[in-house]
């Protein structure tokens, strides 16, 4: 721990970059974890090898993983210069800047680590190690159909004994059945039915009350309206009772937009959480999350 | 010999603190020693460029606590801690450090114009002014460089006949500054079209026809969406007035609403004149700083 850093002037053996992988790697277990980073990213940048240097910066990946920064694990692994590795170090860092894209809500730059992964990586079994994590990001991307062909691809690369795949199979098959996949709602033609029958928005997503709510207010701005007419208050009732009955007609047709969104968000949250339990909670898929 | 029970007690709880503290301090110590070596800045300069501050940051740190550094290291341990601060936008630690470098340091007229950079970012102009005033330079780029930033400095003082008299010096034949020196001219011209307007006259212009005193500050959107509920429950409070009467209750309402959007509109006014100049003052300010910058990456390489 004493000798982490070096000397100026410093040059690494193999012996060294072992001795200072150690040291780090202690300061890890000791949960010194910026001490570790780096040391890490000493050992990146004291040696030559491309190797080297991509095995220290997982590593440092790894503590900003473990400090929850998952943006800079990001910038750390955006560092990897892939050209000479091989698969499993390719799959490595693949992997690892999937999770951290993942875990920082970056789900497209994660889908495009996958698919990089699988163009790059002429090993498949590696690639397929990958997939329990690929179907919580297409899960999140709301690509469900894909995401259950993944899981169904995985199951069927690794487990082997027949009698428990099929069990697995059947699990995923119900996980994935068409009326638990939630059935999404297009916020704009939630705003287009507010637009031509204020209320209807909102009811098409889902909520009746304030549906019924928005119709109210926009009839008691045409009933001021009128009201003011019938009395022969026509200014009043051309402008401010126009004017009341309008601002609840564009304020109803952004709230139904909005509402419509709030409900897909819902409704995708609580599937992809389900679907994320039974992942995390089945005895033969779990080992892969864990 | 006897101890009372308390004397006992206090004795055992001193030792568990005695014994706290001198834990922690081991702790720190071995943290320390971890990072208390002579190391080569190199690798410092190396998180630096790979957006690793806060690494760099705490290696910093320890290695000022080291003895018997000399005073190249010091610097250049100076040095590093302002560039890092300086990645974080954290200006004023940034200038601390800056400050410390020494005048026979390789980093030194670097720090100095950095530091100026960061002052002037700061509004700390007279500080600026008095830092580049003291800059002695001999090499004709950094000699551009110092009129560049003493006539921004003018400028953002709005201190034109200094201004005038920093660039008539200019010599536009540098590739780094030449651009940005013409450029001052044209912030120079934007500053004397944002004249200061009068708030009262914005007020006035309000209380005559709403939403013109808008217009007059700058704001011309605004000046219609603040015309049109005026006029409109000035049209309502008429109404009712001819229909109902003074004391009418729709009348009361009406004339109300009309009297809180009219003031409003005369108070929105007077305060716009302000905002308006203000927002416009800071478009050309963040210009300013930003032709500041390129001149100095270009020349430093950073």
């Amino acid at each position: 721990m004493i000798c982490i850093f070096r000397f100026a002037g410093y040059s690494a053996t193999d012996a060294d970059i072992s001795f200072l992988f150690k040291k780090a790697d202690s300061l890890y277990l000791a949960k010194q974890y910026q001490l570790a980073g780096i040391g890490y990213d000493e050992i990146a940048y004291l040696s030559g090898e491309n190797v080297i240097k991509t095995k220290a910066l997982l590593r440092k990946a790894d503590c900003y993983l473990e400090r929850k920064e998952f943006g800079k694990a990001e910038q750390v692994l955006s560092r990897v210069f892939y050209a000479d590795l091989n698969d499993s170090l390719i799959y490595l860092a693949r992997y690892k800047t999937t999770l951290a894209s993942y875990l920082n809500g970056d789900f497209g730059e994660a889908e495009s680590q996958v698919i990089q992964a699988k163009l790059l990586i002429e090993d498949t079994s590696l690639v397929y190690q990958l997939y329990p994590l690929y179907v919580l990001i297409l899960n999140e991307s709301i690509k469900y159909d894909e995401a259950k062909k993944v899981l169904l691809a995985y199951v069927n690369h690794s487990i082997a004994d027949s009698a428990r795949r099929k069990i697995v199979i059947e699990e995923i098959e119900f996980q994935y059945i068409g009326s638990k996949i939630p059935k999404l709602k297009n916020p704009e033609r939630a705003k287009q039915l507010s637009t031509f029958l204020p209320g209807s928005g909102q009811l098409y997503a889902g909520y009746f009350w304030e549906g019924a709510l928005s119709v109210s207010l926009q009839l008691g701005g045409l009933g001021f309206t009128g009201l003011c007419i019938w009395n022969k208050y026509y200014f009043t009732g051309a402008f401010v009772g126009f004017s009341i009955f309008q601002k609840f007609y564009g304020g109803g047709m952004n709230r139904a937009e909005f509402l419509t969104n709030k409900r897909n968000y819902l409704k995708t949250r609580a599937f992809n959480d389900e679907v994320k339990r039974y992942l995390f909670e089945n005895s033969v898929l779990a080992k892969r999350y864990k | 010999m006897c101890i009372k029970p308390i004397h006992f007690l206090v004795l055992i709880l001193n030792l568990c603190f005695i014994s706290l503290g001198l834990k922690a301090q081991i702790n720190d110590t071995l943290n320390d020693a971890a990072l208390v070596q002579k190391i080569d800045l190199s690798f410092v300069d190396f998180l630096i460029n790979n957006q690793e501050h806060e690494d760099a940051l705490l290696l910093l740190k320890q290695q000022l606590k080291r003895k018997n550094i000399d005073i190249i290291q010091l610097d250049s341990i100076h040095f590093y801690t302002a560039w890092a601060f300086y990645n974080l936008k954290n200006l004023d630690s940034s200038i601390v450090y800056f400050e410390k470098i020494e005048y026979n340091s390789a980093f030194y007229l670097q720090s100095k114009f950095y530091e100026n950079f960061e002052h002037l970012y700061l509004n700390q102009h007279k500080l600026a002014d008095a830092k580049l005033a003291k800059l002695a330079l001999e090499d004709s780029t950094l000699i551009e460089l110092k009129k560049f930033q003493q006539a921004s400095s003018a400028l953002m003082q709005r201190d034109f006949l200094r201004f005038d008299a920093i660039s008539s010096d200019f010599k536009y034949s540098n590739f780094s500054c030449a651009n940005e020196q013409k450029e001052l001219f044209k912030r120079k011209a934007e500053i004397v079209k944002n004249k200061k307007k009068s708030p009262l006259l914005a007020g006035l212009m309000s209380a005559v026809i709403p939403g013109t005193g808008k217009f007059y500050a700058g704001y011309r959107g605004q000046a219609i969406s603040s015309m049109i509920p005026t006029f409109i429950f000035a049209a309502a409070a008429a109404e009712s007035y001819y229909r109902a009467g003074v004391k009418s209750g729709q009348f009361i309402a009406a004339a109300s609403l009309f009297g809180i959007f009219y003031m409003g509109n005369i108070w929105g006014s007077v305060l716009s004149v302000k905002t308006f100049y203000e927002l416009r003052n800071n478009e050309i300010h963040n210009n300013i700083m930003l032709d500041l910058h390129i001149p100095l990456r270009r020349i430093f390489s950073n």
